[in-house]
């Protein structure tokens, strides 16, 4: 039932408490009190601080809650990020982990009355969950994870779109030169803000799914018709770069799903 | 204006930007084909760019992959430049680390490319930052003279040189074509299929 409500869509007003209690940040948190705080208090390493600084002012147009630099959004972002590296030093900072850690922050936002605190940390726990529990290796040195799972969407496509699973054979497109942003931001970077809620809702109750992907590509290269203006490697990438907006749409989206 | 078309051939060229993370390759690209400069997303996999050059002699169509600068991202980087025709290699003047990474993308790329299948260019970027300068001009000219590399410094917020060296990088393939032609017609094609053969057993 609960995989339901999430393919229905979670309510506002409910979803940063769902987040919580589906990703399991809510628990990490508890078992771990006081973790972040600590964290939070040392200085970092400064080859991944000054990579968070610079990526901070030129991220996310997608939530007004960025926009201002040093406003409470990028700080709290920054001190998530920055506790992270010290959290999995080995892993450090990968550049698709601030959109990662944003968007959940959004909804958990309005948490509790003191949002620096309990909002904070929870955005963090989920950070952590997400890159341990949902998306394993995915932020890891050599990026294995990510190129087994364009190979596994690949196999899948053959089955869901054999035309364009055939197309993209053809033209000796690797998956990682499409999928990369897609899978390691889960999507929040390619979809309007309303669709990444409801993918987020099922990603979180469900955990990662190729079927996302599988929509797109299946909607922008699974006719002849369509592929008319993808005749060489560099078009077909051009049109999966720039997706049309009525596949992202919110309903048709999930409907495919 | 067909008559002008029917001679004028038309050549499409994949080009690479490499370079570190916030150098400038996704403003370097931005301000090239939209004349504009506005602060990026840090680039994750790959963004694509198209700019059209009409030339007296040819019609070049650049076609602009702009990658992603993380190191993180290393691992896959060589499907993003596989087939290029050229290639620029960006540091920011403003952070020597960033010139030790893109001479890193050289030794790279020469052991991916032969010399002659593939154009590099040293692009300095951010000279509107003059006062943070951490690299002088002529250490990047210098660099980029004993490995045979165009060079230049750029601005793509101020927009200085933008154009220009995507121009030279035109210009420095054409020359390569007319060369091409001119041994092939010499050799009724048999480099042709030596370059063809070669590039087979390099794939993969």
């Amino acid at each position: 039932q609960i995989r339901l409500r999430c393919q229905k869509g979670i309510p506002p007003s409910l979803r940063g408490r769902a987040w919580q209690y589906l990703s399991g940040s809510k628990v990490k948190l508890e078992q771990n009190i006081g973790k972040f705080d600590e964290l939070d208090l040392l200085p970092g390493e400064p080859k991944w601080l000054d990579v968070i600084e610079r990526d901070l002012h030129r991220q996310f147009p997608f939530h007004e809650m960025f926009v201002s630099r040093g406003g409470h959004g990028q700080q709290d972002l920054f001190r998530v990020l920055k506790a992270y590296t010290l959290y999995r030093p080995e892993e450090g900072y990968c550049q698709a982990q601030a959109p990662i850690a944003a968007v959940p922050d959004v909804p958990m936002h309005r948490l509790g009355t003191h949002p620096l605190s309990l909002g904070l940390q929870q955005a963090f726990w989920c950070l952590v969950q997400i890159c341990e529990k949902y998306l394993p290796g995915y932020y890891s040195e050599k990026l294995e994870a990510i190129q087994l799972d364009g190979q596994i969407l690949f196999s899948l496509l053959h089955k869901v779109s054999p035309v364009a699973y055939k197309h993209l054979s053809k033209q000796k497109i690797d998956p990682i030169l499409y999928m990369t942003e897609w899978f390691m931001c889960a999507f929040s970077r390619t979809l309007p803000w309303s669709s990444v809620l409801r993918v987020w809702d099922m990603f979180f109750c469900e955990g990662r799914s190729f079927r996302v992907g599988l929509v797109l590509l299946k909607h922008t290269l699974g006719s002849s018709d369509k592929l008319k203006s993808c005749q060489g490697q560099y078009e077909t990438m051009e049109r999966l770069r720039a997706l049309s907006p009525k596949i992202m749409q919110e309903t048709f989206l999930v409907q495919e799903v | 204006g067909t008559s002008l078309e029917e001679i004028r051939p038309t050549y499409t060229y994949k080009v690479v930007l490499l370079g570190s993370t916030s150098v400038g390759k996704s403003s370097l690209a931005y301000r090239y084909v939209k004349n504009d400069f506005k602060e990026s997303l840090p680039t994750v996999g790959c963004s694509f760019f198209t700019q059209i050059l009409n030339l007296e002699v040819a019609t070049v169509k650049f076609e602009i992959w702009d990658t992603a600068g993380q190191e993180k991202y290393h691992s896959v980087c060589h499907l993003y430049y596989r087939g290029a025709s050229a290639a620029l290699l960006v540091y920011d003047i403003a952070n020597k680390e960033t010139l030790n990474r893109a001479k890193l993308w050289l030794r790279e790329l020469e052991k991916e490319f032969l010399p002659d299948e593939i154009v590099i260019a040293l692009v300095g970027n951010k000279t509107d930052l003059a006062a943070e300068r951490e690299v002088a001009t002529e250490e990047g000219q210098e660099f980029a003279r004993t490995e045979g590399l165009l060079f230049m410094e750029t601005s793509a917020k101020s927009s200085h040189q933008v154009d220009d060296i995507f121009m030279a990088i035109a210009q420095e393939l054409l020359k390569r074509e007319q060369e091409k032609t001119s041994v092939l017609s010499q050799r009724g094609g048999s480099t042709a299929d030596l370059r063809e053969s070669r590039a087979r057993t390099r794939c993969c």
